[in-house]
């Protein structure tokens, strides 16, 4: 039997009605949504110069001192309590570098360091955050060490505490 | 829809309902960051003077060393600090023609800073050398003023500026 064009539209739209209205049952599925430790940690700034000179100098005293601030740690962890350390890869320095965390949003501030090839406690108890510190380096020298540049590979390490 | 695409249509469900969706981070886990960090130091070299502006009043004291005495001050230290060579240190007044005769030289000058040379005599506004061979060092020592003058001479009072410089041997 051949239709018309006006039932045939019809039997489409009734066959269309009924798939909608769930001409073939109910069916469910498990879905599992797996969340993995995650852990990020950055410096905003990724080269940073620091200079000792006249300006930093008083007469008659031994040691220098300059301080840089300008850079933040970033960092974002979804695991257990965690620490972050700080070494640099720079075997003998000629001069000191020290580091401390300020202003950490989240955990505690280690002692200042002073920095050496050996991982050391930076900032301590960083729980489940994501947060963020102020880097203060210190440069220190001595008149009688005289001039000269020392190159720092600095790396942060976020580890189990 | 006959039964075969119905069935091919729930198999294809039950496979996407039965993945597992892993939700790992969007970015790759980075557990340490690097920062570089240059430190230099520059050569550097500071003088400076502690103590207040001086006075020397030559006057008779004991009638017998009339003139003979002359005005000394050692209230007066010098430090300094330097890390580039070998150094000296001078000293020259501003007075060129000064009426009486004052003479400075350097006292206890710190182990290892320098050397003392001979007591100077401003007797012109030159340039004269007072410490030598300072090295990478930060030192101090005292200064010793020393005001003459004699009978032959009036009263009077010279003005002086002095000026210490660090400069290369």
């Amino acid at each position: 039997m051949k239709l018309s064009p006006l039932k045939y539209l019809l039997c489409v739209i009734l066959l269309l009605w009924g798939r909608a209205n769930g001409q073939f049952g109910v069916s469910s599925h498990t879905m599992t949504v797996q969340v993995q430790e995650i852990t990020g940690i950055q410096v905003n700034i990724g080269s940073i110069n620091m200079a000792i000179s006249g300006a930093d100098a008083v007469a008659g005293q031994d040691d220098m001192t300059t301080i840089d601030q300008s850079s933040t740690l970033l960092w974002g962890i979804n695991g257990n309590t965690k620490k972050i350390t700080v070494q640099t890869a720079l075997a003998t320095p000629t001069f000191t570098l020290k580091v401390l965390a300020l202003t950490p949003t989240q955990g505690t501030a280690a002692p200042e360091v002073t920095l050496n090839t050996t991982a050391q406690d930076f900032l301590l108890s960083v729980g489940r955050s994501s947060g963020n510190c102020i880097l203060k380096y210190t440069g220190v020298a001595f008149a009688s060490q005289g001039t000269g540049t020392d190159a720092h590979t600095i790396t942060f390490t976020v580890q189990a505490q | 829809m006959n039964r075969k695409s119905q069935n091919i249509a729930k198999t294809i469900a039950k496979v996407l309902a039965s993945l597992t969706f892993v939700v790992a981070s969007l970015c790759a886990q980075h557990s340490t960051a690097k920062q570089v960090l240059t430190l230099q130091v520059l050569e550097l070299n500071k003088i400076d003077l502690v103590g207040t502006n001086l006075t020397l009043t030559v006057d008779a004291g004991d009638p017998s060393d009339l003139f003979q005495k002359p005005a000394v001050n050692t209230n007066t230290t010098l430090v300094w600090t330097s890390n580039g060579g070998t150094k000296k240190i001078t000293v020259a007044t501003s007075n060129s023609s000064s009426k009486f005769a004052l003479k400075v030289s350097a006292l206890d000058v710190s182990p290892g800073a320098g050397l003392t040379t001979a007591e100077v005599s401003f007797s012109d506004d030159a340039t004269r050398d007072l410490i030598v061979g300072v090295g990478k060092s930060a030192g101090k020592c005292q200064l010793r003023f020393t005001a003459v003058a004699n009978e032959k001479q009036s009263i009077g009072a010279d003005a002086h500026v002095i000026t210490f410089t660090i400069t290369s041997s």
